[in-house]
């Protein structure tokens, strides 16, 4: 699978659990600050591995991975810090 | 010429609201007095009584339901708030400790004692206010507590922790603006909801074939309401974070404390001799409204109920146990299961309390769950001052009714970790809360 871009993690995001996220979200702006909760992440966590095969380890379940549209794609493309 | 009269507020109770209303009724069934709880904040410096005596005074009118009544028009209408009552003052009393000096006439023995008077309190008469109460108790020359005595009929701990908030803004800002509670309506038929609540209705079934037991073992029983806590320290906190991080990341603690829920009760029904049980395990998630300026609803209990099953196999450690929940958790959400649940609290709660809870039971053996648990995260989302003096800790003491007759509840402030277990001493002994704690100690600590 290729790699994915923070726009498409932005977007799924939008998709998925934050239908209000501005049309300018930028990669690095934070989900939590716009709503993003517990329940919201395990929501992200089964759409990651429905549509980008991607199974998320209990260890790799922290908030830095969760936080914008760049962590998350890092954390898809197997870069998670 | 006709004058229109004003339309009274009214609020429909939530989902969540019906289920938590047939337990209040369980609890007046079993003992007169409802499913009230305590919560508790420690503060530095000197209570400022005449600004405290205006904010009781000045609560119930900016958050009617403070005054409001539950009411239910016909045996299968769904139960709303009608906010007809006057706003008058929370009750609010002050006190000093004995030894300590100040201008109250009340003298308290100790904050424990105030604490057992108000769990033990007189039985409820009505579903009317006052809601919540307040003790301020002056503990030493430079701290004092408040504690706030709360119906689980209007509040949860996390619409408590809420209040508390909101009654900081006002202090800091007498103009601030109050959030207003939003009227949630749900007009999908019955037969929609019973639809919808198909998939929970299976789990639910699957759950009750398991062989769960709660520590009141299924029995209707009353019994002296009892609480016991250990808050740790910064360090021992510290500690505990480095413990968990090893078992998974931050967004795991959900599952950390209800895995630690179970095996502390785990450690008790094994000492009763009773093993190879499955646990039924709720672990309730927040999904709270916000009104048009963006503020989160402070009062109604809304959330989404998760019922996990654990085996024997599954507590042997709490990593175990946390990536077996975890696991439950995502078939949960792919099944959708939390919205049917949410269907089938919204079908339910039409019901007379009774009824609701005999069915419940009539499937699960006279067992609700093993017993119940909250992590409610962050004491107010962070606060750090109330009414004018840092926060030294605050804490929840929930009381709950049989069954199950035990719980286990997790929260933090200013990072300090507390644990804290409610119970009828009719289901959990003294000794029996000191496993849990040496099993609490030993997989928070490795002690």
């Amino acid at each position: 699978m290729p790699a994915t871009t923070p726009t498409a993690m932005i977007d799924l995001v939008r998709e998925t659990v934050l239908p209000d996220l501005p049309a300018d979200f930028s990669a690095e702006a934070d989900f939590f600050e716009s709503g993003l909760d517990s329940m919201g992440v395990m929501q992200l966590v089964m759409f990651l591995e429905e549509r980008f095969a991607k199974k998320v380890e209990p260890d790799e379940l922290s908030r830095a991975n969760f936080r914008s549209g760049n962590a998350l794609a890092a954390l898809v493309n197997g870069q998670a810090a | 010429m006709s004058t229109a009269t004003p339309a009274i507020p009214q609020f429909p109770i939530t989902g969540t609201d019906g289920f938590v209303t047939a337990l209040d009724h369980l609890s007046r069934a079993a003992d007169g007095r409802g499913l009230d709880a305590l919560s508790q904040i420690d503060v530095a410096g000197q209570p400022d009584v005449e600004r405290l005596r205006w904010l009781a005074a000045e609560l119930p009118k900016r958050l009617p339901l403070l005054h409001a009544t539950l009411r239910k028009d016909g045996v299968w209408a769904v139960p709303y708030w009608e906010c007809s009552g006057e706003p008058t003052p929370v009750p609010m009393q002050f006190h000093r400790l004995r030894g300590v000096s100040g201008p109250e006439n009340s003298e308290v023995e100790s904050i424990s004692e105030l604490r057992a008077l108000r769990m033990h309190g007189q039985p409820r008469a009505s579903l009317g206010p006052p809601h919540i109460r307040f003790d301020v108790v002056r503990t030493g020359d430079q701290t004092w507590s408040i504690v706030m005595n709360w119906s689980h009929l209007l509040l949860d701990g996390t619409g408590v922790e809420l209040l508390f908030k909101h009654m900081n803004e006002l202090w800091l800002d007498p103009q601030a603006v109050s959030p207003q509670q939003p009227v949630i309506t749900d007009n999908r038929p019955w037969w929609k909801l019973f639809q919808e609540s198909e998939a929970c209705g299976r789990h639910l079934m699957k759950l009750g074939a398991e062989p769960f037991v709660s520590a009141s073992r299924g029995r209707l029983v009353t019994g002296r309401r009892g609480c016991f806590w250990e808050t740790f320290s910064p360090e021992e906190t510290a500690k505990i974070r480095l413990t968990l991080g090893k078992i998974g990341g931050d967004m795991m603690r959900t599952f950390f404390y209800a895995g630690l829920a179970a095996r502390c009760h785990q450690a008790v029904f094994q000492s009763r001799g009773q093993h190879d049980l499955s646990y039924a395990v709720p672990m309730p998630v927040q999904q709270r409204p916000k009104d048009a300026n963006g503020k989160t609803a402070v009062f109604q209990n809304h959330m989404a109920m998760f019922f996990f099953i654990l085996k024997e196999n599954d507590l042997t450690d709490l990593g175990t146990a946390s990536k077996a929940l975890m696991r439950q958790h995502m078939e949960h959400l792919k099944l959708k299961r939390h919205l049917s649940f949410n269907a089938m609290q919204l079908l339910m709660r039409r019901m007379p309390g009774k009824l609701m809870l005999d069915m419940v039971r009539l499937g699960q053996r006279g067992e609700i769950a093993s017993f119940y648990h909250a992590y409610t995260g962050s004491f107010g989302e962070g606060m750090t001052t109330f009414c004018g003096g840092d926060i030294l800790n605050a804490i929840h003491m929930p009381t709950l009714c049989a069954p199950p007759g035990s719980g286990l509840f997790v929260s933090e402030c200013r990072d300090q970790l507390t644990v804290t277990v409610s119970y009828l001493d009719s289901c959990l002994s003294e000794s029996e809360t000191d496993l849990m704690r040496e099993r609490w100690r030993s997989d928070l600590l490795g002690e």
